[in-house]
């Protein structure tokens, strides 16, 4: 039994070492500075590192600073616009797409092109989509007699403008799942039901949207993740303005963390956006479990 | 099937113009980045608005100003960001599949652990670590470092957990005949597990590139705002933000062509290796 034994504990440590690499980095990038962030969070922590002590304070902060709150409000505003709005385009271009004729190929490579340019670039594309001189969006708008909007420079539309931007950047990428997962659902069950007498929008509502549910659930998740995160529009676009009005969590977090050195209370906001986005996926994965 | 065909063909008429408004939306702004790339910025400012810029209009200025121009420095920073996927990708090819290997077929003890522990940091966002990562990696003394830049994307969770599906898959068997061989582990997994996995690997492979070729926020992070490891996307979001404030004179075309540049690889990735991306992406949209 000798030998046997020595190749169990062989097998554990070549393991051990074959997952050192690879865990080890997550645990230094991820956990160590989850851990670091809770711990930072009930301090006041500047940026040379003197602690001290500060309980609760930071996160009363997250309530009573007008500025936080501002960026939470901002924060949630987003997800409840970009996410409905993000489901509703994507599956529209996915039941557009999901036709077959000749140069359906090409049409789709038009529509999956958001897929292929970085948000960076996407940024950098939009600003000069939105810009207020030389943009088309204006010029088209000047043609048609209105006035120039000032997209990114406006409190009152600055938020939309990256909204609309993002779900262009989103929309297909999500629609190119749903695509996936509509020809995968059975002929037989549309079949089934135009024998029945059900017109298209009623097997819309009866066939495909079930069938459909478990990726929308998917979807959802994902799309709710990716924008309670939002961040770079915000932080090249607008820089949180004008007044405040596209400052969110990510971008609180990074500004008070790096611009003003107060690492603690950017901890608090750090935190409280990671607990948001868990609790967030939790409760979605449990709806998705109950749902299939 | 009259009743059907005919319907199809009255709804056809609004189908192609929803079809059409749709791809004019997805494809303008793409189009938007190419006229901008091949213009100057006397014919981007002229007003009205030139749609369609002539032959005589079009110029490559651009992409030879930005090899030259301190601002983009063009030569120096696609080198760059070469190297910095090239590495994401060699890192995570390497680490992620010995994890995902070992985390599938050999015992370790509490790898359970591991695996949940993974999943768990599926759901942390890089957006709420920036400022404790931060603080971590200079810390280690790695600010300003090309290491610096790559540590945080040099082992993905997502491509450890789909390489350990991956060889979940594969049969028992094939291990255990290596191991009745004589094989050491190192062996098995460069012999028998890693060509079966081919597929898998190359889609780790293009995930991971492209995140490196498209990160962003971590290298303006980690290194000083002009800084000798610049990477294409850092330097692009600076210049879109230059542009923005009014505060240097920076032309519009540059802009656009270092955009256009930054993007062929990418859209080469996607033409070549399709199949892994479509992978990758619907991967990604069930793991969660």
């Amino acid at each position: 039994m000798i030998p046997r034994r020595n190749a169990r504990r062989d097998e554990a440590l070549t393991g051990a070492v074959f997952m050192l690499p690879g865990v080890g980095i997550i645990c230094v990038c991820v956990f160590i500075p989850i851990v670091l962030a809770f711990a930072l969070s009930f301090t006041h922590c500047s940026r040379f590192l003197t602690i001290r002590w500060a309980g609760l304070y930071n996160y009363q902060k997250l309530i009573t600073d007008p500025l936080a709150l501002r960026s939470l409000i901002n924060t949630f505003l987003y997800v409840v616009t970009f996410v409905p709005l993000n489901l509703v385009l994507a599956l529209t271009i996915a039941l557009l797409l999901n036709r077959r004729f000749a140069g359906m190929k090409l049409v789709r490579a038009v529509y999956f092109v958001p897929v292929v340019l970085s948000m960076v670039v996407t940024v950098s594309i939009f600003r000069f989509l939105y810009d207020y001189e030389y943009g088309p969006i204006n010029a088209v708008l000047n043609a048609m007699g209105f006035s120039s909007v000032p997209w990114l420079d406006h409190k009152s539309c600055a938020l939309w403008a990256i909204l609309a931007m993002a779900l262009w950047k989103s929309s297909a990428f999500f629609s190119i799942i749903l695509l996936a997962a509509l020809q995968d659902v059975p002929k037989s069950l549309h079949e089934a039901a135009m024998v029945d007498g059900a017109g298209p929008i009623s097997r819309f509502f009866h066939v495909t949207i079930p069938s459909l549910m478990s990726v929308i659930t998917a979807v959802v998740a994902l799309s709710s993740i990716g924008a309670f995160r939002v961040f770079v529009p915000m932080f090249v676009l607008t820089e949180g303005g004008p007044a405040f009005s596209t400052r969110t969590m990510a971008l609180h977090a990074y500004k008070i963390g790096f611009d003003d050195g107060n690492l603690g209370q950017s901890s608090a906001v750090s935190f409280a956006l990671l607990a948001i986005i868990v609790l967030a996926t939790l409760m979605l994965n449990r709806a998705r479990r109950r749902g299939t | 099937m009259t009743g059907r065909g005919g319907k199809r063909r009255a709804g056809g008429a609004g189908y192609a113009a929803l079809l059409g408004l749709g791809a004019t939306v997805f494809g303008f702004p793409l189009y938007w980045m190419v006229r901008g790339a091949v213009i100057d910025q006397a014919t981007w400012t002229r007003v009205p608005l030139v749609w369609f810029p002539g032959r005589d209009l079009i110029t490559l200025d651009a992409f030879k100003e930005i090899f030259t121009s301190t601002q983009f420095r063009m030569g120096r920073v696609l080198l760059n960001t070469f190297a910095l996927a090239t590495m994401t990708m060699v890192c995570n090819v390497a680490f992620d599949c010995m994890a995902g290997f070992a985390l599938a077929k050999m015992r370790v003890p509490g790898k359970k652990y591991v695996v949940v522990g993974l999943l768990i940091t599926l759901m942390v966002p890089f957006e709420a670590l920036m400022v404790p990562l931060y603080l971590v990696v200079t810390k280690l003394g790695l600010a300003n470092t090309f290491p610096g830049i790559v540590l945080p994307g040099a082992a993905s969770a997502f491509c450890i957990i789909l390489m350990r599906q991956f060889f979940l898959s594969v049969p028992n068997d094939l291990i255990e005949a290596g191991v009745i061989d004589g094989a050491d582990w190192g062996q098995i997994f460069a012999r028998i597990a890693m060509p079966l996995a081919a597929p898998a690997v190359a889609t780790v492979a293009v995930i991971t590139f492209l995140a490196g070729w498209e990160s962003y926020i971590w290298p303006l992070l980690i290194t000083d705002p002009h800084s000798e490891f610049d990477v294409l996307q850092k330097v692009l979001a600076q210049a879109t933000m230059v542009t923005q404030s009014g505060t240097m004179d920076t032309e519009f075309p540059w802009l656009m062509a270092a955009a256009l540049i930054s993007t062929v690889p990418v859209l080469l990735l996607f033409i070549l290796c399709q199949r892994f991306f479509i992978a990758g992406l619907t991967g990604g949209a069930l793991k969660g």
